[in-house]
């Protein structure tokens, strides 16, 4: 089966939506990061992982998002993997295909041009608890990586995240 | 169609079949866990929280009863439906609207039935092998479990509203 492969450190960054504040994660969940011993680039807003899919020539990047979610008990920490970005729309038929694909866990997000952000944007995502375990934590980035990797190039055809 | 890669999240079975997988027991327990009144659907496929809103109206949540073994979890999805127009496919307007409503968590997609009938829903996902083999209510992962019921409640009621009658 395809593994993910962590290749390096992320070389381009592409901020999503709102500029993001300088925070950081809370301390259990970076010693999560630290113990699955990937490398892993700190930038503003983010924490990036990027990987090598299978044993294909393709790569592609996640991020987990620093600033938490919360919502009653909840608290959590967006991961995704960006799809399409451009200026161009996506057209309605392509909304309707890729927004109608079945996951077993995560899914896709649409977002539109903004004050903050010329472009259209689809990323696939999920949510992790501050208190991810690291194995569990491991498998959610592979699976991220893999998962978006495959919906960029049905997509696009390209190999740009 | 996508191609076929194995470790990814994309379902890689026809969208009204689920994948038989285990975790019936684990979810049934941790929604009794929770306290909320929960029933059963008509397919036997989802448990059932129906919420009363203003004016009379209700949504419904549904919890896959089994969940999908997906590397190392049983993940089911809970959901609700945000909108639908008699089975017919969403406009590109909806659709675009739905879409960019970004939530904390969750996502809003577009189901199609056996028939061909489609609508829009709003889903999370939840790992019930997380829970205990005796789940209480105080324990953290039926809290989680509990919440993310009630946010696709409120996620779904409101945009059920805000999109009722949209062609």
């Amino acid at each position: 089966m395809p593994i993910a492969t962590l290749i390096g450190l992320v070389s381009a960054f592409q901020q999503t939506a709102t500029q993001e504040p300088v925070t950081e994660l809370p301390p259990n969940l970076m010693v999560s990061i630290r113990e699955t011993n990937l490398k892993f680039d700190d930038i503003p807003g983010f924490i990036g992982f990027k990987f090598k899919i299978g044993s294909s020539t393709r790569n592609h990047t996640v991020y987990i998002r620093k600033k938490n979610e919360t919502y009653r008990s909840l608290n959590v920490h967006e991961m995704f993997g960006n799809v399409y970005e451009s200026k161009t729309e996506p057209t309605g038929d392509q909304l309707l295909k890729i927004f109608s694909t079945r996951f077993s866990y995560g899914g896709l997000v649409y977002e539109q041009p903004s004050a903050s952000q010329p472009n259209y944007r689809v990323r696939f995502r999920t949510v992790i608890a501050g208190d991810i375990a690291t194995a569990n934590l491991r498998k959610l980035l592979d699976l991220c990586a893999t998962t978006a990797d495959s919906i960029e190039k049905d997509l696009t055809s390209k190999d740009v995240f | 169609m996508f191609a076929p890669l194995t470790l990814t999240a994309i379902l890689a079975t026809s969208p009204q079949t689920a994948p038989a997988d285990k975790g019936r027991a684990a979810i049934e327990l941790g929604l009794k866990a929770t306290g909320l009144n929960f029933g059963t659907s008509t397919s036997g496929k989802s448990f059932t929280v129906t919420f009363d809103h203003e004016n009379n109206q209700k949504q419904v949540v549904y919890v896959a009863t089994e969940g999908s073994a997906l590397s190392g979890m049983q993940s089911h999805i809970i959901y609700s439906q945000c909108w639908s127009n008699g089975g017919l496919a969403p406009s590109e307007k909806v659709l675009k609207l739905a879409l960019s409503k970004s939530k904390k968590l969750g996502q809003f997609y577009v189901y199609k039935d056996t028939s061909d009938k489609y609508a829009i829903r709003f889903g999370v996902h939840f790992d019930s092998n997380l829970l205990p083999v005796k789940p209480t209510s105080g324990e953290p992962t039926v809290m989680t479990l509990k919440d993310l019921i009630y946010f696709v409640d409120a996620v779904a009621f409101e945009t059920t509203t805000e999109m009722k009658g949209m062609q």
